[in-house]
């Protein structure tokens, strides 16, 4: 299995914030969601992958090479808002950007507006945010990418749009020499797309590996107020009581350690998230 | 095509959408307009001069505002390919500017000539000359500021050039009234007579601007983030 990404010890500071160390490999022919509450440090890193940003520290190969610059070409681009003039038509976007990209696909960008629905004399403004995501899909698959890094794609969206965005996704992969790498805090996406996680707390990677990997790491443990001891409750990942009991998340390899009256149970991402969270800002 | 002209094309799809027939049409009537009124190109290549400015700024306008800097990143622009771009582009900007507000100028002097009585049209090419090079001194001290800030924060700023042009030329009618600078009315006059040696010495003064501009922008989008 050969690594498309590969990000080692990455470090930038902004005032209070800093993403430190964050390293994690993404395999070729597979999907891996970024992901973290809002503010954890997922744009930066994928700023600091593309180049658009310097880290402090930190090395990114991209393709088995270093210089992301230089690899740019074979990267497509997807973000929340689309790197486009708002006036440009699609056929402006087409016009724009295709003299930078050596094997610029005409007739795959005059198929991907066709199957998206988008309109070549449309200004982008006319745009709704679901065309906006499509369009820019439609130039990543115009240029050969082999990467495709998308930054909140779906943030916004609704369901529908959601779906047929993370099919075009999965489709993306089954062409084992290309990978996806999907930021996201709609957890639900990538419970659906994503084959590897990457979670970033407050700059750090907390966690990076198979999606299953990460679900079975940890479990959901619910329970009533004099369930737990002392050394039981420290078990527990951002803990909350309320008026009848409990709710927090404990490392699966320690749920034996419960007494048999607290229920474990399947984890979900999003819960994962809130509780890693909430610990976090609970020992701060 | 290379990267730089393929940069060029785009800064141009960039303001395209500022190309509309119906502005342009009424640049046009304009500056014939000045040009009827005036009696002279000078109104009207500075008009035009004065468009080129405008039009220089739009592609930074637009990078604050759709984020273009990051575009060009992921499209592997390096930066000096980015401001060797926009240099090129403004200059090309530029030599439209005056191409086109001269043909208009020319057409509305023209018009004055054939039908006023007393048209007071003059031959004013020294005046459009420096009236030119001067715009484009005022863009060479402009684009590093863009450059160094963006245009959002750089708004402010990026007008001061225009104060400077008008204390110069404020300064310049004083000195040639005579009681200025001892022999600056001897070169005014020579200038104005088109003398074979100051000419090339403006050009020369006017390349250098523009090279030391060239790579202040350059220091400065270098250490830029987006």
């Amino acid at each position: 299995m050969t690594n498309i990404l590969e990000a080692r010890g990455l470090c930038k500071t902004y005032g209070a914030f800093a993403l430190r160390d964050v390293s994690f490999d993404l395999p070729s022919g597979y999907i891996m969601g970024l992901i973290g509450p809002n503010g954890a440090g997922k744009t930066t890193t994928i700023k600091l992958i593309l180049n658009i940003i310097r880290g402090d520290a930190g090395d990114v190969k991209l393709f088995g090479q270093t210089k992301a610059e230089t690899q740019n070409g074979r990267i497509g681009v997807v973000t929340d808002t689309p790197l486009y003039v708002d006036d440009w038509t699609a056929g402006d976007v087409e016009a724009a950007l295709s003299p930078f990209y050596a094997d610029w696909d005409k007739g795959a960008f005059a198929d991907g507006l066709q199957r998206f629905g988008l309109e070549r004399k449309k200004k982008i403004k006319a745009f709704s945010r679901g065309m906006k995501t499509k369009l820019q899909i439609a130039v990543a698959l115009s240029h050969g990418a082999k990467l495709l890094v998308l930054d909140e794609p779906t943030s916004g969206l609704d369901p529908v749009v959601r779906d047929e965005i993370c099919d075009l996704l999965r489709g993306f992969v089954s062409d084992e020499s290309k990978s996806v790498l999907f930021s996201t805090h709609i957890t639900s996406d990538l419970e659906k797309t994503a084959d590897f996680i990457t979670f970033i707390l407050n700059g750090t990677v907390v966690f990076t590996g198979a999606r299953e990997a990460l679900l079975e790491k940890y479990a959901r443990v619910t329970g009533g107020l004099r369930d737990l001891d002392a050394e039981q409750k420290k078990l527990i990942v951002g803990c909350r009581e309320h008026g009848t009991g409990f709710e927090g998340m404990i490392e699966a390899a320690d749920a034996g350690k419960l007494p048999a009256g607290v229920l474990v149970e399947g984890i979900s991402l999003d819960e994962i998230i809130i509780f890693m969270n909430r610990e976090t800002k609970g020992n701060e | 095509m290379n990267k730089t002209a393929s940069f060029v094309r785009l800064e141009f799809i960039t303001v395209k959408p500022y190309f509309a027939i119906r502005n342009l049409l009424i640049y046009a009537a304009v500056a014939l307009f000045l040009t009827t009124v005036s009696g002279n190109i000078t109104s009207g290549v500075g008009f035009g001069m004065m468009l080129g400015t405008m039009f220089a700024s739009y592609p930074f306008v637009l990078a604050d505002k759709s984020n273009l800097d990051a575009l060009y990143v992921t499209l592997s622009v390096s930066r000096k390919t980015v401001v060797l771009g926009r240099y090129l582009f403004t200059l090309a900007l530029d030599v439209c500017a005056i191409a086109c507000s001269l043909v208009l100028s020319a057409a509305g002097v023209f018009a004055v000539r054939a039908f006023a009585s007393d048209p007071g049209a003059s031959d004013t090419r020294w005046a459009t000359l420096v009236l030119a090079a001067v715009f484009i001194a005022v863009q060479a001290v402009q684009l590093p500021i863009y450059f160094k800030f963006g245009y959002a924060k750089a708004k402010f700023f990026s007008l001061l050039p225009f104060c400077f042009v008008m204390a110069a030329v404020a300064a310049l009618v004083e000195i040639s009234k005579g009681d200025g600078l001892p022999g600056a009315s001897a070169l005014f006059g020579r200038a104005a007579l088109g003398d074979g040696a100051i000419i090339p010495a403006a050009c020369a003064a006017l390349l250098l601007i523009i090279f030391a501009s060239y790579r202040l922008s350059l220091s400065f989008y270098r250490k830029r983030a987006f």
